[in-house]
């Protein structure tokens, strides 16, 4: 159900199953256009898990997806915060919490304690950049060398840039770091599919949800253990 | 070492992941196959992700001044550079 949570900077709208189940998922976005392109995996991936009997939060971080606080006005620490916020809540109503994050998620699901993290292609703030600043480079080519100057639809303070542009996901207990088939970097496991997120037509594989899901739910359940 | 073959084959695989195209697609694509600007696939957003999917799959590093219209013009000017980076 559409629902919100509060932190420090007020409220932000997120989806969640199951608020009473005793193992809870929270499950973290991947940044930017990452996350529209991923939205109906990560949609599908929460009713999954909550069918799986899980607790599943969907929530958009401030100045993402449904919030209403602007994007200038966030940092890197205004996301730990909210994050925070979300799992203290969960592990003070004495529930197990494990955060699922995707992408860019990963680079700041570091900062807070729960029972275990699992990650899907896990990204570099740099590297994140990179595929903006690219997108940018690819527009004004195509309107040759017109002087239009954006960047990709996301209005990014200065400030964030710079802490985006060092962001590393960092190390954390109880992780699992899954990876497709296909990419080279080292991983825990890895499952068949293609990278939704590069899509820029929105598309979706009901095959590797499903090995999402699978995955995400054996993760969460080893960690109660 | 990988051969022009390989890497034509990696790319045809990366293509298909990011631009979500259909094997028959796929296996029409001859060198000669035009890309940005033929391929309606292929704008500009989508041009931004298959560079840095190529990136990650080829562990190379693509410069922003060496991406120009020459070099996403076919799929065999693409192929060329790829061999090219990885050849360094």
């Amino acid at each position: 159900m559409i629902s919100t949570y509060s932190w420090s900077g007020g409220a932000e709208p997120m989806l969640w199953s199951g608020p009473s189940a005793t193992m809870q998922i929270i499950m973290l976005q991947p940044l930017f256009e990452e996350a529209n392109r991923m939205r109906k995996t990560l949609v599908d991936v929460q009713r999954g898990l909550y069918a799986n009997g899980f607790g599943v939060a969907l929530p958009d971080l401030p100045g993402t997806g449904e919030s209403l606080a602007p994007l200038t006005d966030q940092t890197f620490d205004d996301w730990q915060r909210a994050l925070k916020s979300l799992v203290v809540a969960r592990r003070d109503a004495g529930q197990t919490v494990i955060l699922a994050s995707f992408r860019g998620a990963t680079l700041i699901d570091s900062s807070v304690d729960c029972d275990g993290v699992w990650r899907l292609a896990q990204e570099t703030g740099a590297r994140l950049l990179r595929d903006i600043s690219r997108t940018v480079l690819a527009r004004n080519a195509a309107l040759q060398g017109d002087a239009v100057y954006d960047r990709a639809g996301y209005a990014l303070p200065l400030g964030f840039v710079a802490a985006l542009e060092i962001a590393l996901p960092q190390p954390v207990q109880n992780l699992r770091s899954v990876r497709l088939l296909q990419d080279p970097n080292e991983a825990d496991a890895r499952i068949a599919g293609a990278p939704l997120w590069r899509r820029s037509e929105p598309d979706e594989d009901p095959v590797m949800t499903q090995a999402i899901i699978d995955d995400i739910s054996a993760w969460t359940t080893q960690c109660a253990a | 070492m990988k051969t022009t073959h390989d890497i034509e084959q990696r790319l045809h695989a990366v293509l298909a992941d990011v631009l979500g195209l259909f094997p028959a697609r796929i296996a029409e694509i001859t060198p000669a196959t035009g890309l940005f600007g033929s391929m309606p696939e292929l704008d500009s957003m989508a041009v931004a992700g298959l560079l840095t999917e190529i990136e990650d799959q080829f562990h190379i590093i693509i410069d922003d001044e060496e991406v120009n219209g020459d070099m996403l013009e076919t799929m065999g000017s693409l192929t060329h550079y790829v061999a090219s980076k990885l050849a360094k």
